[in-house]
């Protein structure tokens, strides 16, 4: 049942240089849908999904707001493409590069680490790859989403990543990891 | 005496002896022992002294319903009290001591309380107490503190690590007996996700000491084969040493883990608490034991039949060479029958019935022990150990018919289904009149969300004590179960269980029927609370008729073993007492947790630095470096000054405040909040938002602005930035930032959602740099690349160019009347401006300032502090910021608050300076100006407050602000202020001390 | 420890990764109100013993507001719904009625006689 967990636990790393972009419209627009296509060369993303190509991922956030991941020299130049085919619709895209940190989770037992510091059902039918889940994660909010069962990411507040990469150090000390998932 | 056999013992290993301390004594036991089997084996008879007579007490069950044996593990950062002995494993080395005695265990001085015990009857305390009033707080309250109280609490940090953890699954077994093995086993073919929790650390429960056969070879055998079989289920995880503590709503289950010390090294994960949601629960806790309530049944010695057995089984521990019984149903003749089969002496089998015809009394008889029937226990012989009893006719008043010579006495009164984690979500009980038992209704059960049934009671719990029932009883609602699931289970084979012919029990409460009332006063029903049968009838006597009355009035079952072992026999004896139907009398309610769960556990990781997240800007690191002397503002860190080598915090405030005031001063102010505000109703939506216009602001141009609530109270306030036609960046104060973006957003999604607006909380993609003082333009044409002038930087405006290498925004605001300028620039490069800047400002004396000399300067100006001059009931006119309330709008949120009379009213404290009269003495921080007076209540009257006070080192003098009654109108009048040792004179002046122009 | 679905994100949230907000429906009283309409709509809350519309937010997710109609007794939880709307939609009423048809009319609060 219980195998053990002792050596590869996950860690965590703080991801430099990744160029973030905040963008707020009516995501059912054609308008929008087109724009983000045509800039990103991603689609908008299904309700609680990411979408990644190449070095572009497209985050759900709410129904009417997107998180882009994107290379950071390229922020300045989508922000002013994607303002552009967006015209007049109701829009804010905003460059927030600098908000949040994103964080990479390496190693076993990630999902039993997760599980510690949040109520979301981390099953692995429930959480599935392409999944965009934003929840908090001991007392502060945060969003995960993985690449696969070995690879995984979170994003939080720029100023509390002191307190992500510590509850995050204390929840995957080798010989505490119970094997559930 | 009692001791360890020379053989037997299922649960230890014999070959592996573990050293423990009991009171510093040096003991041993066997791995596999709990603290108790450990002591028993050692002889040791008191374990501890009853909470308010202070008497001696022995260990009394073998599981988490031990009401006695609570001990204090462990020492200095490991120590934790009030575990209960019973249940905690032996572990080599373990410190054990025992509690609530003084100065030892065996010479208590307490136990004078034991003396008068007819003199502290229930409702002693709420009766003795109530006079003189004064004699409460100096007399009874200290010394009932100091003799009150189980364990200390440790002083020490504690060493360990404890956690969380949160698991979704379809269906929960608590309980690992042969009602959740079985129940678990036929579940796992469906495939559904199962976690099956057993307290502790072995499953089975109680089926192999009490069955030798199940299915086709022993009982132990079906044990280990289903365990195997579970094991290798991937859709099964099982966990012992886990204790369910609570069911919540909407399936939310709380289970407490125990986890050993594998290591033996310290600070390691010593508990794990789980948080489990689950669609479905199958309750297979099991039955608890009932006592009988005879005189003397609290000596130690008197012990539950079922713990007797379990002692004598599972850790091969003899009681005593002499057991005798008394009983009322045939479940304690297996206690009999495994006494005698080890070779110890059964002298006496007392049965409380007329007629004993059942299989295991037969067999008891066949082995040749002797049975009575229709007898009890007039008194228990024995002061700290149990010596012998007196038998009496159990119909009777008690007369002694024979002294028999015992060692221990194996008490059994019935079973009670373990019903409390079905009641704690609202499950409701009945009471079998045939079986004796509260068992859960099924008809008023537990609901999920959906208002459907989701918790199962089986096996025991749910009232089925045979094998045989258990196992239909079982399969019946698992399939049940399934079903809800779509599943159906195949048609399966259960386990053969032999049928035995069991007599009913019979409902004895009072052992003799007609007890004398001094036998009634040493008859205990709650041995934890020390509530005995006398208590009871006193209540009822005193019209505490109600079952939750004359619970609270008692005490009764209000002790941490939440009363599972005397719940029962309190509610039977207050029926007896009013001749009324058990289920007239009803239960009272059960609530979580089931077993106490340390603090640790609850707290889990969030303990020492994680016990709230610390926000930190990214120049924290530098503050540090400059010896920063923080306050926590909201979640963030701050610097409140920087304290130069052997420097006061307050010589540092002055300091920095007149460095500011001379030549300049840079702050970190990244922790202000920062809203984007866009859309084409941007400005319409400010316009509601604020106070003031926000409309009329023109883009580059900043606006100070205030927010208050549907009240009227202000809220927020903070400098609006146009950045263009439909953008708008709203600062907010440190702490009002994440509730402020909510308040926009409760306002766009559920009043104006047809609006065209967007928000976003950027607080954290920027450093915000404040420079301020004469010479900060100097400092940041050095720098260069922006022209900061007059001309083309205007005060209250705001633009964006590169300063230093950087792309900044540059705000010309002030929050000191000082020439002052704030710097936004992203976060990741706000260190290295940060850096240049009080590089190049070294020749103009620039120096970092905290929060403290913000707050100075600003007070210095009167401008005021959201927190400070505001507490959620101050209007802004309160504050004579009338100037900022428009009164072209036709509506903003407060502005049908601020209308109403009491907020109009001309009596209202109003801001103003207050200037000490003796200039040494500042006024402290909060105090109330007294009236001479008086108010209707005949209090003095009070007539202001104080909201800032400071030490102004520019003026060379304290200042202060203050709240006070009409004080707009008093300029010059002087005011008391009452500062508890004395009253301290203060002159209302204007509340701009510093350079008033 | 309740557990509602986000109707934005189609997720079943934990408790405590939402904050309440009291009553839904509410009726803002601008300016032009009487004190007794503004009253009602600072401080008369309904307290049922029984079925409440109330405001839950998406706090530790979406960051959106959304309604609930849940019982207070039972905790039952007939359904979520957005925010953008004046009353509860037909399919609440409908599953309120359909679960509460021949129980004690006491745990139908009087908003929901209203809405129904």
């Amino acid at each position: 049942m219980a195998k053990s967990t002792v050596g590869n636990t996950p860690k965590l790393n703080m991801l430099d240089d990744i160029g973030m972009i905040l963008f707020r419209g009516d995501l059912k627009s054609k308008t929008l849908q087109n724009a983000i296509v045509e800039v990103n060369g991603v689609k908008v993303p299904a309700r609680g999904k990411i979408s990644t190509e190449d070095q572009t991922s497209l985050a759900w956030m709410s129904p009417d707001e997107l998180l882009l991941f994107v290379p950071l020299e390229r922020v300045g130049e989508l922000i002013e493409d994607l303002n552009q085919k967006m015209g007049e619709e109701d829009t804010l895209i905003w460059d927030i590069s600098d908000l949040r940190s994103v964080f990479e989770i390496e190693g076993n037992f990630i999902r039993e680490v997760l599980a510690k510091n949040t109520p979301i059902d981390l099953n692995r039918d429930k959480m599935r790859k392409g999944t965009f889940r934003r929840t908090r994660f001991g007392q502060i909010a945060v969003a995960f989403w993985f690449e696969s069962e070995t690879k995984w990411f979170m994003i939080c507040r720029r100023s509390e990543s002191e307190y992500a990469q510590r509850l995050f150090e204390v929840s995957s000390i080798p010989s505490e990891i119970p094997s559930i998932f | 005496m009692s001791t360890r056999l020379p053989n037997g013992g299922r649960l230890v290993n014999r070959t592996k002896v573990l050293n423990f301390r009991f009171n510093g004594r040096k003991l041993k036991g066997f791995e596999g022992d709990t603290v108790a089997s450990a002591l028993m084996a050692n002889d040791q008879k008191v374990v501890g002294r009853s909470f308010k007579y202070h008497r001696p007490r022995g260990i009394f069950a073998s599981g988490p319903e031990e009401p006695n044996a609570l001990f204090t593990i462990g020492k200095d950062g490991e120590r934790e009290p009030n575990q209960i002995g019973t249940t905690t494993e032996l572990a080599e080395g373990l410190e054990v001591k025992s509690q609530n005695h003084w100065p030892t265990l065996e010479t208590d001085v307490g136990s004078v309380a034991n003396l008068g015990s007819n003199l502290i009857p229930a409702g002693f305390y709420y009766k003795t107490f109530m006079a003189p009033r004064q004699a409460w707080k100096y007399l009874f309250e200290p010394a009932i503190r100091q003799s009150a109280g189980l364990g200390q609490p440790p002083t020490e940090w504690d060493v360990d690590h404890y956690e969380h953890l949160y698991l979704h699954t379809d269906i929960l077994v608590v309980g690992g007996g042969v009602a959740g093995l079985l129940a678990t086993s036929l579940l796992a073919e469906t495939g559904l996700r199962i976690l099956l929790l057993e307290q502790s650390p072995n499953f089975g429960g109680r089926l192999v000491q009490d069955h030798a056969d199940f299915g086709e070879g022993t009982s132990q055998d079906w044990v280990n084969s289903t365990l195997q079989e579970l094991s290798s289920s991937k859709n099964v995880t099982m966990r012992s040493r886990t204790s369910v503590a609570g069911i919540y709503d909407h399936g939310f289950v709380i289970a407490d883990e125990r986890l050993p010390n594998t290591t033996g090294k310290k600070g390691y994960l010593k508990r794990r608490l789980w948080k489990i949601r689950a669609k479905r629960i199958v309750l297979a806790a099991g039955a608890i034991e009932r006592p009988l309530c005879f005189a003397g049944n609290d000596i130690p010695g008197v012990r539950l039949a079922s713990g007797v057995r379990d002692y004598l089984i599972n850790y091969g521990v003899s009681p005593g060479d002499r057991t005798a019984i008394i009983t009322n149903n045939d479940d304690a003749y297996r206690t009999a029958i495994a006494l005698a089969e080890s070779g110890l002496s059964v002298p006496l089998i007392l049965d409380t019935r007329m007629e004993i015809r059942g299989t295991l009394p037969t067999k008891a008889k066949n082995l040749g022990l002797r049975i009575q029937p229709a007898r009890g226990i007039s008194e228990v012989l024995g002061k700290k150990a149990v010596s012998g009893l007196e038998m009496c006719s159990q119909v009777g008043e008690g007369t002694s018919l024979e002294k028999i010579g015992c060692e221990s006495i194996a008490v059994s009164g019935g079973w009670s289904p373990t019903v409390h984690l079905w009641s704690h979500c609202n499950g409701k009980l009945k009471w079998d009149e045939t079986k004796v038992m509260f068992v859960p209704d099924w008809t008023h059960p537990p609901i999920d969300s959906n208002g459907n049934q989701n918790i199962f009671p089986v096996g025991s719990a749910n009232g089925y004590l045979q094998l045989h029932e258990i196992t239909c009883q079982v399969e019946q609602i698992v399939r049940q179960v399934a079903r809800e699931f779509d599943k159906d289970l195949p048609e399966i084979q259960l386990p053969h269980a032999q049928e035995i012919t069991e007599d009913r029990c019979y409902g004895t409460w009072l052992i003799p029927y007609s007890m004398k009332p001094r036998k009634k006063m040493k008859a205990w029903v709650d041995y934890q609370n020390d509530v005995k049968v006398s208590d009871i009838d006193l209540a009822v006597l005193e019209g505490f008729e109600s079952i939750e009355h004359s619970k609270r009035y008692t005490t009764l079952g209000m002790a941490t073993d939440q009363g599972k072992t005397s719940n029962v026999n309190g509610i039977a004896l207050v029926s007896h007492n009013l001749g009324i139907p058990m289920d007239k009398v009803g239960t009272t309610t059960f609530r979580p947790p089931y077993s106490p769960i340390p603090l640790g556990a609850i707290a889990g990781s969030a303990g020492k630095k994680l016990f709230k997240p610390i926000r930190k800007t990214p120049i924290d690191a530098w503050h540090v470096s400059q010896n920063a002397h923080w306050e926590p503002v909201s979640d963030w860190r701050r610097p409140y000054c920087y304290l130069l080598e052997g420097e006061s915090v307050e010589n540092a405030v002055n300091r920095e405040t007149l460095r500011v005031r001379t030549t300049v001063g840079m702050l970190d102010a990244t922790t202000l909040g920062k809203i984007l505000v866009k859309g084409k109703d941007a400005a319409k939506f400010l316009d509601l938002i604020y106070t003031n216009a926000i409309s009329t602001l023109k883009p580059g141009r900043c606006r100070y602005g205030l927010m208050c609530d549907e009240n009227g109270f202000l809220m927020d306030d903070g400098v609006v930035a146009r950045l263009d036609e439909t953008t708008f960046l709203c600062h907010t104060t440190t702490g009002g930032a994440d509730h402020i973006h909510g308040w926009l957003e409760d306002w766009l999604q559920c009043e104006w959602w047809d609006w065209r607006v967007y928000t976003a909380n950027i607080t954290d993609q920027y450093v915000q740099i404040g420079i301020a003082g004469p010479e900060a333009r100097n400092v940041l044409d050095k720098i260069g690349g922006m022209d900061l002038g007059d001309e083309t930087l205007p005060f209250m405006s705001w633009k964006k160019g590169i300063l230093g290498g950087h792309e900044v925004q540059v705000y010309r605001i002030s929050f000191s009347g000082e020439l002052s300028f704030e710097i936004s620039l992203r976060a990741s490069e706000g260190l290295e401006l940060w850096e240049k800047i009080h590089e190049a400002g070294q020749e103009f004396s620039i120096e970092p300032y905290g929060t403290e000399a913000l707050h100075v300067l600003r007070a210095e100006k009167g401008f005021i502090m959201i927190g400070d001059e505001t507490d959620g009931t101050i209007i802004p006119q309160d504050l004579g910021l009338d100037w900022a309330i428009s009164r072209k709008k036709d509506d903003f949120l407060g502005k049908r608050g601020q209308q109403r009379s009491y907020l109009a009213d001309p009596n209202r404290w109003k801001l103003v300076g207050l200037e000490v009269l003796d200039n040494d003495e500042p006024l402290p921080h909060g105090v109330y100006a007294q009236c001479e007076t008086k108010s209707e209540f005949d209090h003095p009257r009070m007539e202001g407050r104080v909201t800032s006070t400071y030490y102004s080192p520019i003026l060379k003098r304290p200042i202060a602000m203050g709240l006070v009654e009409r004080g707009t109108e008093r300029m010059g009048e002087v005011i008391k202020f009452n500062c508890g040792d004395k009253m301290i004179k203060a002159k209302i002046v204007s509340h701009i001390a510093y350079n008033t122009d | 420890m309740l557990k509602l679905v986000c109707p934005y994100c189609g997720i079943e949230a934990d408790e405590t990764e939402l904050i309440s907000g009291g009553e839904a429906h509410l009726k803002r009283e601008g300016p032009a109100s009487t004190d007794d309409d503004f009253e009602g709509y600072l401080f008369l809350r309904n307290n049922p013993k029984g079925i409440i519309f109330e405001r839950w937010r998406h706090a530790m997710g979406c960051g959106k507001w959304f309604h609930v109609a849940r019982c207070t007794v039972t905790q039952e939880v007939f359904g979520t719904y957005p925010a953008q709307t004046h009353k509860p939609p037909s399919r609440i009423m409908e599953e309120i009625k359909s679960r509460r048809a021949g129980q004690v009319n006491g745990l139908n609060s009087d908003k929901a006689e209203k809405f129904s």
